[in-house]
């Protein structure tokens, strides 16, 4: 069957993408913190993200591009700086490049390196992200 | 290297409580270079796939049961992000509790395991210095954390800067 997600040979060094936007609501902060039992972050009185959660909304935004979908081995590295806090009502999108790509031995899988901006409504940078994804590649395109 | 020892062993966090009271008292000695500042083990249920199911939104390696049975890691997988959320947001529960806030400025995590439903997680966070040149001053922690007590899963790096109660 024919997957829908994009192949290793598919990410050329320079490839460059954005994203849809994501609203970060309040409820998606005490959501978070009541999973992850992350204690609270209030910064001038107002709720925060916490800084893991702007990554995995970063992250669920590379998701959302699709290119994943079933030729994603895993992440295995994540590197993220975080420039200033996200609160509620703050609707974050991400730009990525593809900043290196390196093929496996073996030759059945590659690993591509983002280099992402998430950033706000305001184009202010909220955070810098490096992340590191195993993708198959071609050959284990079904013919 | 010194283990910081905070028994928690109830999860009343609050400054009433006399532990952490006497853990405040030696705050000071204990965040030096080299002490380890250990979490609690924590069981993985079914229910933390939610996190990386809600915000990261990838389905097949996390949600795939019959297809994740083909797959190399033989059953579905818990997201490395809610991973780290969970033993990073323990950290700070367990350790800085009294502080006002803690910013985290940035944070590095590789993951060499796969974490399945069942497993037992543990965080081991090691100070490995300070930045004083900032306002407050920013913490440098190496981490590692384990499955099933001896298993590795990730390996990291975070600093932290921690604003103090004024």
């Amino acid at each position: 069957m024919e997957t829908l997600g994009l192949y290793f040979e598919d990410f050329p060094v320079g490839k460059t993408g954005r994203s849809v936007g994501k609203t970060v609501t309040l409820t998606d902060i005490q959501f978070f913190k009541e999973m992850s039992g992350w204690p609270d972050y209030v910064i001038s009185g107002k709720q925060a993200a916490p800084e893991m959660q702007i990554t995995m909304i970063s992250a669920g935004l590379m998701t959302r591009q699709g290119f994943y979908e079933g030729t994603l081995v895993g992440i295995i590295n994540n590197d993220w700086r975080y420039a200033m806090p996200v609160f509620a009502g703050d609707t974050l999108k991400i730009s990525y490049v593809v900043a290196d790509a390196i093929p496996t031995k073996k030759g059945n899988k590659g690993i591509i390196v983002f280099k992402i901006r998430t950033y706000n409504q305001r184009n202010e940078t909220v955070a810098e992200g490096e992340m590191k994804t195993m993708m198959l590649t071609r050959v284990n395109k079904p013919s | 290297m010194k283990a910081c020892k905070l028994l928690l062993k109830k999860e009343n966090l609050n400054s009433t409580n006399p532990v952490i009271s006497r853990y405040m008292e030696n705050y000071s000695e204990l965040m030096k270079i080299g002490s380890l500042l250990e979490t609690k083990e924590q069981l993985f249920y079914e229910k933390d796939l939610l996190m990386g199911i809600l915000w990261e939104g990838d389905a097949q390696l996390h949600t795939n049961w019959p297809g994740m049975e083909k797959s190399p890691f033989g059953k579905v997988i818990v997201h490395g992000n809610s991973v780290t959320s969970k033993v990073v947001g323990q950290l700070l529960r367990m350790y800085f509790a009294e502080a006002d806030k803690v910013i985290i400025n940035d944070l590095g995590v590789s993951y060499v395991g796969a974490v399945n439903i069942g497993d037992r997680i543990k965080g081991s966070f090691t100070i490995v210095g300070f930045d004083k040149t900032s306002k407050d001053s920013r913490m440098l922690l190496d981490f590692e954390v384990k499955k099933n007590k001896d298993t590795v899963v990730s390996k990291g790096k975070m600093t932290i800067q921690v604003v103090e109660r004024r």
